[in-house]
């Protein structure tokens, strides 16, 4: 089977200018997202992913600036388009986006049926009658309970788990072909978190839709998506199926982080050391290198170079120059 | 092993509007030992921080008594201050724990002070010193303020000082649940250290199971104000016995999920507190609910296997 590539991030440099100086947010971040996949974007506090997701619906704001590099979505740049074309013909219609707090993401003031209707009469040109009834059929096929009765209500009168319902109602009426969802159960509880990722994962196989998932949990990552990316301090480190990177972690950073996470096979957690650097001054070459036990003297000076370990298996990590070793890097505990 | 705190159909009910009540805790008893790593785990509001807080006595609780090695301390208005330095607290959020216009050695010392423990300053900063060194940070943060720390240093402060006056248990309140997770594993494997050199007894409340499975000994799944089930940790991991805990656990992400198991999905949400479901709190979500009973009486507490207690109608 060919994949079809949706989305194309190609050497993608974003600061920020800050009174402290400029923060290197992303250093050069390649990333390829292809039709009708999940993908995973996975990282800790500060590594660049939700930078990665606003470069993409062009929502870097000042002081971030998006310095260099090509995102290329259905054959066309992305960055060469003008504010107003994004606008028009990108956000919200292409490319939809779900946030983190759903209930500060809806607006307040206008009741739920009205909130979803609008898109639809903006951007479909239905009347107002066709969008109500329309509201009504997402609402359902959302798994919400009284859909009359949510479609009259306020954002503040639901729960978590019905708002981020609302919000995904809310971005499947525009049909996108790239839904990002940035962090979309981290708000919630466990029991709900897991009916809203299976709903996500029905609803996408229904409309053939791609989903990028961004969040810290490699765990929901393991549950729910087909391929994933690990980030750190603004640069990729691994790219692969989620197999791959669950079984089988090349990247120091990768390994290090699987065994920090408490998990149904682990029993005692093994911390990375040092901390994550500021990215004001970031280090030198490899940004883990002075936190990775692998480290060499070429990762102190040179930013490696992405590697393929087996198919569809990328690194970026010196370790893996001259092929494919195996052996003990292939250890995760 | 000795007794060090009994909980004895211990009540919360927060006032809501007129005749209207939150129950965020309905009812509840419980035993910990000395040297337990005791966890409390659940979903939001179903009264883990209350309860803890409530064994504490930072907030007085609405019936019920609590024993401190075998004394009752509901019965006093205002803790002894004796009393009060055996049991401290760890809260979830450094960045809000922390005073952001004092020292770290005031913030650290301030307990040191209030007891009468040091005799002047210098003393201060040694015992402050001890304590920052047995976190792990150096001497050269005494003089910062909690702004110029990382998260993960606000929560090594924050334990240093909890722990600064010699407490007998604490109460660590989803200590690493704002952090990231390299940074956690940290926290965890310093608590779990400083445990055993200090010979502590912890309540450890956290909503993630894994990592009640790494650190406590024993756990207590609670839902909507009362305890569903509770043991040793690794009996309930290997034998849950409420529908709950088992939902629980068949919902929770797995870094190494099996294609194969069904997932038990929970219907609906939880409802609210003010208005709790009868009989047995779960009975509106369960999947093996048995009838009419689940719905009108709630169940006793039964022991299934050693020290593995559950209440649920499925063990009549």
């Amino acid at each position: 089977m060919v994949k079809d590539l949706l989305l194309e991030i190609k050497d993608l440099w974003v600061n920020f200018y800050t009174y402290r100086g400029v923060v290197k947010a992303l250093n050069g971040v390649n990333l390829k997202i292809y039709k009708g996949e999940f993908f995973g974007l996975v990282g800790e506090t500060g590594c660049g992913k939700s930078v990665t997701a606003s470069a993409v619906l062009n929502l870097v704001q000042n002081p971030g600036k998006i310095e260099e590099g090509e995102i290329i979505f259905k054959g066309k740049d992305l960055l060469k388009m003008s504010k107003e074309e994004i606008r028009d013909k990108i956000r919200g219609k292409e490319i939809t986006m779900i946030m983190q707090y759903p209930v500060s993401a809806l607006n307040p003031v206008i009741n739920n049926g009205n909130q979803i209707a609008e898109s639809l009469i903006a951007n479909k040109n239905m009347s107002e009658n066709e969008a109500k009834k329309r509201v009504i059929e997402l609402l359902r096929e959302v798994n919400i309970p009284e859909p009359e009765k949510i479609a009259r209500q306020y954002p503040h009168q639901l729960s978590g788990g019905m708002a981020q319902r609302v919000m995904i109602a809310m971005m499947l009426s525009a049909q996108p072909s790239l839904l990002i969802a940035d962090e979309p159960t981290t708000a919630l509880d466990v029991s709900i978190q897991a009916q809203v990722l299976s709903l996500l994962k029905d609803l996408i196989s229904k409309h053939k839709a791609t989903v990028l998932l961004i969040t810290h949990d490699l765990s929901v990552v393991a549950e729910t998506c087909d391929r994933v990316g690990v980030m750190y301090a603004g640069d990729m480190v691994e790219v692969g199926e989620v197999d791959q990177i669950i079984n089988n972690p090349q990247h120091p950073y990768t390994k290090g982080l699987i065994n920090a996470i408490p998990s149904d096979r682990r029993k005692e957690l093994v911390e990375i050391r040092g901390s994550v650097p500021d990215l004001v001054n970031p280090p030198s070459g490899c940004r883990f290198h002075p936190r990775c036990d692998y480290v060499r003297d070429l990762c102190k000076s040179e930013k490696p170079k992405v590697l393929q370990v087996e198919k569809d298996h990328m690194v970026a990590c010196f370790l893996f120059e001259g092929g494919y070793e195996g052996g003990e890097s292939g250890r995760t505990d | 092993m000795e007794e060090l705190i009994k909980l004895r159909e211990i009540k919360k009910y927060f006032p809501w509007k007129r005749h209207q009540y939150v129950k965020a805790v309905d009812g509840v008893s419980l035993q910990i030992n000395k040297r337990d790593i005791f966890g409390l785990v659940g979903e939001s509001g179903s009264g883990k921080t209350t309860l803890g807080r409530i064994m504490l006595h930072l907030i007085d609780s609405t019936s019920g008594d609590i024993f401190y090695k075998g004394e009752d301390i509901t019965k006093i208005k205002r803790l002894e201050k004796s009393l009060r330095r055996n049991m401290q607290i760890v809260f979830q959020d450094p960045y809000s724990s922390l005073h952001p216009r004092k020292k770290i050695k005031d913030i650290v010392g301030s307990g040191l002070r209030t007891h009468h423990l040091v005799k002047n300053e210098g003393e201060l900063i040694t015992k402050v010193e001890e304590f920052l060194n047995l976190v792990g940070m150096g001497e050269e943060h005494l003089y910062r303020y909690p702004h110029e720390l990382s998260g993960g240093q606000r929560q090594r402060v924050a334990i240093a000082r909890a722990f600064i006056l010699n407490p007998e248990f604490v109460v660590l309140d989803e200590p690493t649940s704002s952090l990231d997770v390299s940074v956690q594993a940290e926290i965890l494997n310093l608590l779990k250290r400083l445990r055993e050199e200090l010979n502590l007894t912890y309540i450890f409340i956290t909503h993630n199971l894994y990592l009640a499975r790494i650190i406590t000994e024993k756990i207590a799944i609670m839902y909507l104000g009362k305890i569903a089930e509770y043991g040793e940790t690794e009996n309930i991991f290997e034998n849950p016995l409420h529908p709950y805990t088992k939902a629980l656990f068949s919902v929770v992400p797995k870094l190494y999920p099996k294609k194969i198991i069904k997932r038990i999905i929970l219907k609906g949400e939880i409802p609210s507190p003010i208005n709790p479901p009868l009989g047995c709190r779960f009975h509106t979500r369960c999947s093996e609910k048995i009838g009419e009973i689940c719905e009108k009486v709630f169940p006793s507490l039964k022991e299934i296997e050693d020290k593995h207690f559950v209440y649920c109608h499925l063990y009549d």
